[in-house]
């Protein structure tokens, strides 16, 4: 004990000195180091599980709309008639990003194309069930009426994705959807033209002496008539267009061309008819001439003659369709009599297989 | 004398040395502590604060989500509040409320984001009863939100909320999952 306190002075006690904290030091490093780490970790932790918790339900959703659109894709590719559910209920198990899903699909209503998909989606210990009743439209191939009546959370008690009552409870809901439906537009025909926000708000009955929100009162713009630009139809001076125009035409569209050999009327064509038809019915005096050409490349005369009357023909018709008088279009073929440009390019063949036309009435 | 030192215990002069430097790390990572500790707080309000935009982000949609037809605003229209018909063809209106409280305490102008279901069914066009029943509330601490319906069946939402420091935006789109009625 006297050694022990006695300060002594020489090697061996600076030895025993460096030996003596060594071991509290590392001690006492080491804790704090741990300690230190400890309590990070734990308050990232603790912040990650918040936010991660705060988007179960998004990744839920996504799992059960993925296994959605595999059953659409499903349906497109075997079609309607060899549809997997065909024969009854199609049960569906899998995993998926990070959770699983189980999933029902059966016919509803076959006659209407109507069937319902369920998925029951587990993540991160919650059940959800997602529930779409989808009618199917044969005469697009297409998914139209896509529908999600109604999608449960945290259904822990309810196991089986299948249970009737959930086909009940939505019919009941369609069935309140139909019975609402004049009225919900009588509403919506109501709230539409609500100068501002706080008259929409009042005309529901949102309490009038409540602190307005934000901007409420900023009156909303008037409604815009919807404005569909006409279809860019060029009318231009045939000259414009080609080196040697028939001095009689007075105005051709651009780009009206025919394929080789071709007769038919493109959309694209169609399109530009649809605005010259505007412009015949907003000029009623106005009265038009067809003239059809081909390039002489192919066929005789007599037969390239016969096929550019069919090919003005085919746009008096498109034209006739579109409601303009037959009393005012003439139709003539030309065959590959009137040459607009030379054979020998692709481009000048092109400019030769058109229809012109020629204004018999001033437009004035 | 060796046998007997090594074998005994410290001597004083370890015992001083080592409560002296045990001392200082203690002071240092106090300090450490104490000069993080305000941030970590600051830090903890605004992560706080964070998963409150998020989570009111999260019910907008599922709301959103339950929709069939955008009635205000208009196509390309942006508008403080939300009004569109759900699947049973009742109402639903998101709009916003001055937020008295909030707004007092931040010295901001802060909004709370309510939520109102009008049951088609017993509504009164004539004469409009607010039920309290029907409304709840979605977000607070909202500075300013904003609905643009860019489709017949999306909405862009954009948001920025307050507290007394900071300020959040959050910018999202919501697509209604019902197109066109099966009836």
């Amino acid at each position: 004990m006297q050694s022990g306190l006695s300060i002594v002075a020489g090697h061996e006690s600076t030895r025993a000195v460096r030996r003596g904290y060594v071991f509290p030091l590392i001690l006492f490093a080491t804790l704090a180091v741990a300690g230190f780490i400890l309590t990070l970790s734990q308050f990232q932790s603790a912040n990650r599980v918040k936010f991660q918790h705060l988007n179960d339900y998004q990744s839920a959703f996504n799992i059960g709309y993925s296994a959605l659109v595999e059953v659409l894709a499903d349906i497109q590719k075997k079609q309607w008639s060899n549809r997997s559910f065909k024969s009854g209920p199609k049960d569906k198990s899998a995993n998926l990003f990070g959770g699983s899903f189980n999933l029902r699909v059966e016919d509803y209503d076959v006659a209407a194309f109507l069937f319902n998909v369920r998925v029951r989606v587990t993540y991160k210990s919650k059940n959800h069930l997602f529930y779409w009743r989808i009618k199917y439209n044969p005469n697009l191939l297409d998914f139209t009426n896509l529908f999600v009546p109604i999608c449960y959370e945290d259904l822990q008690n309810n196991t089986s994705a299948s249970s009737d009552d959930i086909d009940t409870l939505v019919d009941k809901i369609l069935e309140n959807r139909v019975a609402n439906r004049d009225k919900a537009r009588q509403i919506a025909d109501n709230l539409k033209p609500s100068p501002t926000i706080a008259d929409a708000l009042k005309k529901v009955g949102i309490n009038p002496g409540a602190p307005p929100g934000k901007d409420s009162d900023v009156p909303r713009p008037a409604p815009q008539p919807v404005v569909i630009p006409p279809a860019a139809l060029d009318l231009k001076e045939l000259a414009e267009l080609v080196a040697a125009p028939d001095p009689e035409v007075t105005f051709a569209i651009k780009n009206f061309h025919f394929g080789g050999n071709v007769s038919v009327l493109t959309d694209q064509q169609k399109e530009l008819l649809d605005a010259l038809a505007k412009v015949l019915k907003d000029r009623p005096s106005l009265k038009i001439e067809l003239r059809g050409h081909t390039t002489g490349v192919v066929g005789t005369p007599e037969s390239n003659m016969k096929f550019s009357i069919e090919r003005a023909q085919n746009v008096a018709d498109y034209l006739i369709s579109n409601g303009i008088s037959a009393d005012r279009l003439t139709v003539k073929g030309y065959g590959q009599t009137k040459l607009i440009a030379s054979n020998d390019t692709e481009a000048g063949e092109t400019k030769n297989r058109r229809v012109e036309f020629v204004l018999t009435n001033d437009p004035a | 004398m060796k046998n007997h030192n090594s074998s005994h215990g410290f001597t004083l002069v370890e015992v001083v040395v080592v409560i002296g430097i045990m001392t200082l790390f203690a002071a240092m990572v106090f300090r450490v502590f104490s000069a993080s500790g305000a941030g970590q707080q600051r830090a903890a309000t605004d992560l706080q604060m964070q998963s409150k935009v998020l989570n009111s982000q999260n019910r907008i949609v599922r709301i959103v989500r339950e929709g069939t037809d955008f009635i205000i605003p208009g196509l390309g229209e942006e508008t403080p509040a939300l009004f569109f018909t759900d699947n049973e063809n009742n109402i639903q209106v998101l709009y916003q409320l001055k937020d008295a409280e909030l707004s007092k305490s931040t010295g901001k102008k802060l909004y709370k984001l309510m939520h109102y279901q009008v049951n088609a069914k017993d509504f009164n066009i004539g004469s409009p009863v607010f039920d309290p029943k029907m409304s709840s509330l979605i977000a607070e601490y909202i500075k300013e939100i904003r609905f643009r319906v860019s489709s017949a069946n999306t909405v862009n939402v954009t948001a920025c909320y307050a507290t007394g420091h900071t300020e959040f935006q959050t910018m999202f789109e919501v697509g209604l999952q019902n197109s066109g009625a099966l009836e």
